[in-house]
């Protein structure tokens, strides 16, 4: 899992968080901070995960 | 168990994948669990109780507070790899992700899991174990590809005692600035 898998990971996210838009009820800037909102619970998931980790 | 070459290939992605779904499947039950605990709860209160579950962790992380978090005290058995070369490594995964199965070295889950339990929606949830599988899975997939000791683990394992107390300030950091943003985020 490399960091450009990381990069095409958050282009899709932002990609289909403007694709949502339909350009009149939601401006696409409001899907991306959507998107961003979730992305937020993603990094707070995944430090804990990467603690926990460490002796494997 | 980690060094073994089954963890190559599409054995450690179906290995990852496990981690994620395990992730998910712990998230759902505290978002189901945490949508009966909330009702009678304000909002306030709930924020305030995630705010002391952070700050006991922290101070747990920083050695100020000597407490014992509960954890399974077992390794996964190895007996899950009878399941094949890739069903063996998902379910490994599935097992790990969930964080219910195996020791739990740090205290940050249960941060993060009184933040799911009592403030997240079903998506930030998913979200939530997700991250917890990926994160896993960086820190497994980091340590095979550690090369100095020909990709053992141990020289991996080496350098994370050296930077433990750094590790642990940098990824309590992370956990920190995500609730925050989170709290931002659900302010507006």
């Amino acid at each position: 899992m490399s960091a450009a898998s990381f990069g095409l990971a958050g282009a899709a996210l932002a990609t289909s968080g403007l694709a949502a838009s339909d350009g009149t009820a939601r401006p696409g800037w409001l899907a991306v901070g959507a998107w961003l909102a979730v992305g937020v619970w993603l990094m707070m998931g995944a430090a804990a995960g990467f603690a926990v980790s460490g002796s494997t | 168990m980690l060094s073994s070459p089954v963890w190559r290939g599409t054995p450690a992605l179906a290995f990852d994948a496990g981690l994620a779904v395990g992730g998910m499947i712990t998230a759902t039950v505290l978002v189901v669990a945490g949508s009966l605990l909330r009702a009678p709860l304000p909002e306030p209160a709930r924020w305030a109780l995630v705010g002391t579950a952070l700050a006991v962790v922290l101070l747990k992380e920083a050695g100020v507070l000597s407490i014992t978090l509960p954890e399974a005290r077992r390794l996964v058995p190895e007996s899950v790899f009878r399941f094949g070369r890739h069903l063996g490594p998902l379910q490994f995964g599935i097992e790990m992700g969930t964080g219910a199965r195996t020791y739990l070295p740090s205290g940050l889950p249960y941060a993060a899991g009184a933040a799911v339990l009592l403030l997240a929606s079903v998506p930030a949830a998913l979200a939530a174990g997700v991250g917890f599988g990926l994160g896993r899975a960086l820190m497994t997939t980091a340590s095979l590809r550690y090369s100095p000791d020909g990709g053992t683990g141990s020289g991996w394992n080496e350098q994370w005692q050296r930077n433990q107390r750094r590790l642990a300030l940098l990824t309590g950091s992370a956990l920190v600035v995500s609730l925050l943003a989170a709290t931002v985020a659900s302010a507006r």
